[in-house]
């Protein structure tokens, strides 16, 4: 079935409006010039190198980078074991253990933000300990909104690789636990690989959570992005965004032929 | 392999924890200021009251604010739809090779994130933005004008956002269509437009409706283009709960909107699937 032209047109259309703001961010990036002007006197890459001397923005940058890599750690880690619990034991309430943990995603991330702050600040209180803002609690909240993400990627990986190749090498004398570790594991990269890139990802522009337990020498980058963006729009902020687009698409480049991610961030909906 | 009980709650026992306790018992904690008063010298009087919902829903600035932000989600919802299907059921009928480009094209925006794709937005409708460049140089304008700081470039910013989800949301969903029913249809003399509205749109109307109420709740609680398109002109509910707890520190007026928005977004996604499905499903008997 050949499709009309004009649809196709309208496809173009549609995918410059979801892109132009990005390739628009990329090109400002090498103005040569300290306001936006179009088009620019000229091209240079001086916001680059002048990057670290933007102490918010540069600052931003070093945490988020350390925040996400630890967070999409330590989600992968507990996405992993949860999901080896619950797809390789038969456990009581599983349902409820399954969806609770997906529970993160049924819940906007300003509402989370507005009562992990409350919550934490008054258990600080109460324990006598500062608790926000504190770089550990920014990593907890990135975990747990991460978590429904990792979990059910390896979730789904498992139930991919089924039970068959574990049972073999069962019954050819390894225990469980090597059988675990030569076994499973090994098969299971592609999709910890995707976890892990994901909650990266995830951890790396997360603002809304992040802008209740950031504290003002410690800010991450999408956070000290929207302070400076109130401010003014220029191409030093489009060169500390390109950084972010260019670690993403390299990311995604990566890891595309682990993990479809146009299957994993759709609504979840067959037919 | 099969793990003992035991060794299963043990697997499972961290990643569980931590949701509860960093998770779950925030998000009912936290209604508890909700229907407390505020006060000038502590977090709040712990009375019980529900005079921070009726402040909500009397005053000027806030109903504004919710109404803004209610009109602006439906319209780019609206909006959303309307540009994702073309390009849903075109990435549907592409090649192998193609569709997984066009896949990538659609995912990488969307995990760009949302601040630097306003920061885009920003850039492109500022006073000396691309826009306002094009149009005095063209002699459209004399003067640039302001195109940021209105509802309807916040509208047109979101939906800008928002369509990924979308477009992946139905793609997934048309997928599932079976080819030969349109070839049917084809056959039997029908033109592809109807066809399209009459055996496509109905075999996806669960996608549609996961996808609306998805980028609808998405909307609502979207901060950072309202922020940054839109400002303080353009009041919408999600900077306007954080300036309410963080700048005037007033949790229970702050902890009251955060629950609205969380039981609209909650009554959406839960009413709107089953309501709208249960409505198309007459719609697809009837035809």
């Amino acid at each position: 079935m050949t499709l009309p032209r004009w649809l196709t047109a309208v496809g173009v259309l549609v995918f410059g409006f979801m892109l132009l703001p990005v390739a628009l961010v990329v090109w400002m990036s090498v103005f040569d010039s300290e306001f936006l002007m179009f088009p620019p006197p000229g091209y240079s890459l001086r916001w680059f190198t002048g990057l670290s001397r933007e102490r918010g923005l540069f600052g931003g940058l070093q945490l988020s980078f350390v925040l996400a890599v630890s967070t999409a750690v330590l989600s992968t880690a507990l996405g992993l074991l949860a999901a080896l619990g619950l797809s390789r034991a038969r456990l009581r309430w599983r349902g409820l253990l399954e969806n609770g943990l997906l529970l993160p995603l049924l819940i906007p991330a300003i509402v989370s933000g507005v009562a992990i702050y409350i919550y934490l600040y008054q258990l600080s209180w109460a324990l006598q300990v500062r608790l926000v803002p504190t770089l550990g609690a920014l990593l907890l909240a990135h975990t747990t909104i991460t978590l429904p993400w990792t979990f059910r990627l390896v979730h789904a990986g498992l139930a991919g690789l089924g039970t068959d190749v574990e049972r073999a090498s069962l019954d050819l004398g390894r225990g469980p636990w090597q059988t675990l570790w030569r076994v499973t594991l090994p098969l299971l990269r592609p999709s910890l690989v995707g976890a892990f890139v994901f909650a990266f990802i995830f951890s790396f522009a997360e603002l809304e959570i992040s802008l209740f337990l950031i504290s003002p020498g410690q800010i991450t980058l999408p956070v000290a992005m929207v302070q400076y963006a109130e401010f003014r729009v220029d191409p030093t902020l489009a060169a500390v965004s390109t950084v972010q687009i260019l670690l993403v698409g390299t990311l995604l480049a990566v890891s595309n032929r682990f993990i479809r991610f146009g299957q994993v961030l759709s609504g979840g909906v067959k037919g | 392999m099969t793990f003992d009980r035991s060794t299963g709650r043990l697997l499972v026992m961290p990643a569980a924890v931590i949701t509860v306790v960093f998770f779950v018992a925030p998000l009912v904690y936290f209604l508890r200021f909700a229907f407390e008063r505020p006060s000038r010298t502590a977090f709040s009087e712990p009375v019980f009251t529900v005079e921070n919902f009726t402040r909500l829903f009397t005053s000027p600035f806030h109903v504004g604010a919710l109404t803004r932000t209610v009109v602006v989600a439906a319209a780019a919802t609206a909006l959303a739809l309307l540009l994702a299907l073309p390009v849903a059921y075109l990435i549907t009928k592409a090649s192998p090779r193609r569709k997984a480009l066009l896949i990538i094209l659609t995912v990488f925006p969307l995990l760009v994130g949302n601040v630097v794709r306003s920061i885009g937005w920003v850039a492109l409708l500022g006073y000396s933005g691309v826009v306002n460049t094009v149009l005095t140089a063209v002699g459209i304008l004399d003067t640039p004008v302001e195109l940021l700081r209105t509802a309807t470039t916040v509208t047109v910013a979101i939906t800008s956002v928002v369509l990924p989800l979308m477009v992946l949301t139905l793609q997934a969903s048309l997928e599932a269509v079976d080819p030969n029913t349109e070839r049917a249809a084809l056959d039997l003399g029908a033109r592809p437009l109807r066809v399209f509205r009459q055996v496509v749109l109905p075999q996806i109307v669960p996608g549609i409706a996961a996808g609306t109420s998805l980028v609808f709740v998405l909307c609502i609680n979207a901060y950072a283009t309202p922020r940054l398109v839109g400002g303080a002109q353009v009041p919408m509910l999600a900077p306007v709960v954080y300036d309410t707890i963080s700048s005037d520190n007033n949790w229970p007026f702050g902890a009251c909107m955060a629950a609205v928005m969380l039981v609209v977004s909650l009554a959406v996604v839960a009413l709107y699937g089953t309501l709208l499905r249960r409505q198309f499903e007459g719609w697809r008997m009837a035809r």
